[in-house]
């Protein structure tokens, strides 16, 4: 009798905790009282640096959330190159982590709601555009830059692209910033445009401030050979959105998991994966200023039909 | 040898666990190389998988710019199976050119995951983009030439291991099959040597049977193991069996003799008896009568002398013959010894005989007839002073011996320096009338009449003696009965 008790007692054990050690992570645990129609959510990515790094870093946020909300959520990367807007619908995301500027022409011509965006390690949740200009180029102001050659990143960027657009009208420049300069080069990634001026393939140019500040603390040639002209105001870092037609409680339940994701321990686990301190809520209003920078640069966001080359 | 079927036992056994011991070895080397064959076969698996995984990113990007979502994940999940691959390449232990060239190989393919980042991420300037697309293809190219390389590499390795290893197979067949040849062998060696010697022990304890069932009690068996061996045990108490034997026989030869000839002499002294009586009183009535002269009556004196003594003769015989039961009464052999020697002390001085006497304390008594042993011990003393005419030297030693449990044996032993008996005598002294004396000086009953006192006493006299060295006579009395 005593001798296959124990035996008997580890193995009703075994048998009542397995399943649910096992299936943790397939089976999501669901929160009483919320069921959603959808069985998974799609969420687009749009490239960083290194795909394969950011694949696997939002891996952990996606798998956290699946467990919080009882949806599977699947990460699909949007290529940058082409048109995002068009890609989103015809590939029925319900949802992606936006730049900025892509983000104000998915509000704009596809009504996507705003949710959540993450907390940078250092504190920040915003970044800002600089224009700049090799130093021995001798372009201290707009009037330098007249037939000159210009480094844009991409027509569809806040800082490589609508900023420099609202700084030259800004300016007083009446024609299009474009046929202003003597070459419009774009290069397709801030790092691109930054080495481009540096290494004299253009004489000035624009890009975040997150990828110039960095790649400046890696490159000393880049604080001494280059000169910051302007710097723009603050618009919201990578934003997730979701489709206007998403189950509204499916939308908030997803915006207070990333808010409350900080709070709990497998939460936190998650977030030092994934490489960020917290969630903070995001709505529209976050991007008055990049309205009014348009505004300023004469883009109409409903209209704007971006096409990168 | 108990021993020795040990040691026998012992070393088959090392042998055999000296094979064993071979046999794992060698197998153990041998999977050992299937092992590391097998592993270079899988890691050959390995290389050839991270080829077509680079050719099929290859494939992917030469195919259509990559440009939807999904072409986006398929890279990514491409990309990430091939460093899969790689990550498992690296995994494993390598020798530092290989580890070197797995190493850069890792760089290549960081450069590669790095080009194709930049491709993906780029969003603008067809230019450029195309630039990127060749780098990639550029980097992918050199990374399949590199890996298609070291695959080639790993199969020259491959070969020669694998020509190692059908060695080693081959070497360790050929060991396997001496180890269990010379086992086998010394195995049989070792068998043959104990039976061998066990046939030898068995072979001379049958032969000494034989010869003692045919009656050589003399034989006696020598087996030169070493001292302890249980066959030297076994020797040594066959050759007690048989010299018990031997005096059992002697024994049972005396007694039957004894009773022989002790009727024989009761008839005849019975029948000789009457006429001497008649020639005792005539010759007394001849010489009480006074017209005899005096010359006639001392040769009638003669006759009636002689008469006494031939009826003094009758009436020995007639006493070993009709012997009366011993009246028992318990003493100590210790003051039998002494009142016997207060006897025959000054015929010991006279003949120049050393005496020497060893009774210790507490000796268990016995029950016997005193008058009667006392005969015994007289008479085994006067023999010991006649065997040594010139003198020597007389040991009575009294010891008690256990026979077995609960009884004990008395035994007073006669040790003299005489002359000896010589061994064809040996079966003859207890026997009635025999003698070594010259004429008249004894009658030869002396030994047979002690020996009957003793047996009606439950005991025996013993006797060994070597001619120029002396003699033991040795009376064991059973101790304590009445």
């Amino acid at each position: 009798m005593a001798s296959w008790a124990p035996t008997f007692l580890i193995v009703l054990l075994a048998v009542s905790v397995f399943p649910s050690v096992g299936c943790d992570r397939w089976k999501p645990e669901r929160r009483p009282g919320e069921s959603f129609a959808q069985q998974q959510l799609l969420i687009g990515l749009i490239p960083e640096q290194n795909i394969f790094r950011q694949r696997e870093r939002y891996q952990f946020l996606g798998d956290y959330l699946s467990r919080r909300l009882g949806v599977k959520v699947i990460f699909t990367s949007l290529s940058s190159y082409g048109n995002v807007i068009e890609h989103f619908t015809t590939e029925k995301m319900d949802g992606a982590f936006f730049g900025s500027f892509t983000y104000a022409l998915a509000r704009r011509q596809l009504g996507v709601e705003p949710v959540a965006r993450p907390v940078n390690p250092d504190g920040t949740t915003t970044y800002h555009g600089y224009l700049f200009a090799r130093r021995d180029s001798g372009i201290r102001n707009v009037a330098g830059l007249r037939g000159k050659r210009f480094a844009f990143v991409d027509r569809a960027t806040t800082a490589g692209y609508l900023f420099p657009l609202a700084y030259f009208r800004g300016q007083g420049v009446r024609v299009h910033p474009e046929a202003f300069v003597k070459e419009a080069l774009f290069y397709g990634s801030h790092d691109a445009a930054i080495l481009a001026v540096l290494n004299r393939e253009a004489d000035a140019g624009a890009a975040k401030n997150t990828i110039y500040d960095q790649m400046a603390r890696e490159n000393s040639r880049i604080g001494k050979e280059l000169v910051i002209l302007a710097t723009s105001g603050v618009v919201p870092e990578n934003c997730l959105a979701v489709r206007k037609d998403l189950d509204p409680k499916l939308r908030s339940a997803l915006r207070q998991a990333l808010v409350a994701m900080d709070r709990d321990a497998e939460g936190e686990e998650a977030l030092k994966r994934f490489g960020a301190r917290g969630f903070i809520e995001t709505n529209d209003r976050d991007y008055a200023y990049l309205y009014s920078l348009a505004a300023e640069a004469g883009l109409d966001f409903k209209t704007y039909r971006y096409q990168s080359r | 040898m108990k021993k020795r079927i040990l040691i026998g036992l012992g070393s088959l056994l090392v042998i055999f666990l000296m094979g064993s011991l071979i046999a794992v070895f060698y197998i153990t080397r041998t999977t050992e190389r299937m092992d590391r064959l097998i592993l270079l076969h899988q890691v050959e698996i390995l290389r050839e998988d991270l080829i077509i995984h680079v050719q099929q990113v290859q494939s992917h990007i030469l195919r259509d710019r990559v440009r939807s979502s999904g072409d986006v994940d398929l890279l990514v999940a491409q990309v990430q199976e091939m460093d899969r691959v790689m990550d498992s390449c690296m995994g494993c232990h390598h020798t530092p050119e290989l580890a070197q060239g797995l190493s850069s190989m890792r760089d290549m393919a960081n450069d590669y995951k790095s080009a194709i980042s930049g491709l993906i991420t780029v969003s603008a300037n067809p230019a450029r983009v195309a630039a990127l697309e060749r780098r990639v293809q550029d980097i992918g190219q050199e990374l399949i030439a590199m890996t298609q390389g070291m695959a080639f590499t790993a199969n020259v390795r491959l070969q020669q291991k694998t020509e190692e290893t059908m060695a080693t197979i081959r070497e360790v067949r050929l060991v396997l099959s001496a180890t269990l040849l010379i086992g086998f062998l010394l195995a049989v060696v070792t068998a043959w040597v104990l039976a061998r010697s066990l046939d030898r022990v068995l072979r001379a304890l049958l032969d000494a049977t034989r010869r003692i069932a045919r009656g050589d009690l003399q034989h006696r068996v020598d087996i030169t193991d070493s001292k302890g061996s249980e066959f030297r045990e076994l020797g040594e108490a066959f050759n007690t069996m048989t010299h018990n034997l031997q005096q059992s026989r002697r024994q049972l030869v005396q007694s039957a003799k004894l009773a022989a000839i002790g009727e024989l002499a009761a008839n005849i002294a019975y029948e000789v008896n009457n006429p001497l009586t008649g020639v005792l009183g005539y010759a007394g009535l001849l010489l009480k009568s006074d017209d005899i002269p005096a010359e006639k009556k001392e040769q009638l004196k003669t006759i009636e002398r002689e008469t006494l003594r031939a009826r003094e003769i009758l009436k020995n015989l007639l006493d070993f013959a009709r012997r009366k039961p011993p009246h028992l009464e318990r003493t100590t052999v210790t003051g039998l010894i002494e009142s016997t020697l207060e006897l025959v002390r000054g015929q010991a001085r006279l003949s120049n005989v050393t005496l020497r006497i060893e009774c210790p304390q507490g000796l268990p008594d016995v029950a016997v007839d005193r008058d009667e042993i006392k005969q015994v011990f007289l008479n085994l003393i006067n023999n010991a002073l006649f065997a040594m005419p010139s003198g020597g030297d007389l040991t009575i030693r009294a010891s008690c011996r256990r026979e077995s449990i609960g009884q004990d044996t008395v035994a007073v032993e006669f040790r003299d320096s005489g002359i000896g008996i010589p061994e064809d005598q040996l079966d003859k002294i207890f026997d009635p009338f025999f003698t070594t004396r010259i004429e008249g000086e004894g009658t030869g009953l002396g030994l047979s009449i002690s020996y009957m006192i003793v047996q009606n006493h439950g005991g025996i006299i013993e006797v060994e003696s070597t001619v120029g060295e002396g003699s033991t006579f040795r009376v064991l009395l059973p101790a304590g009965r009445t």
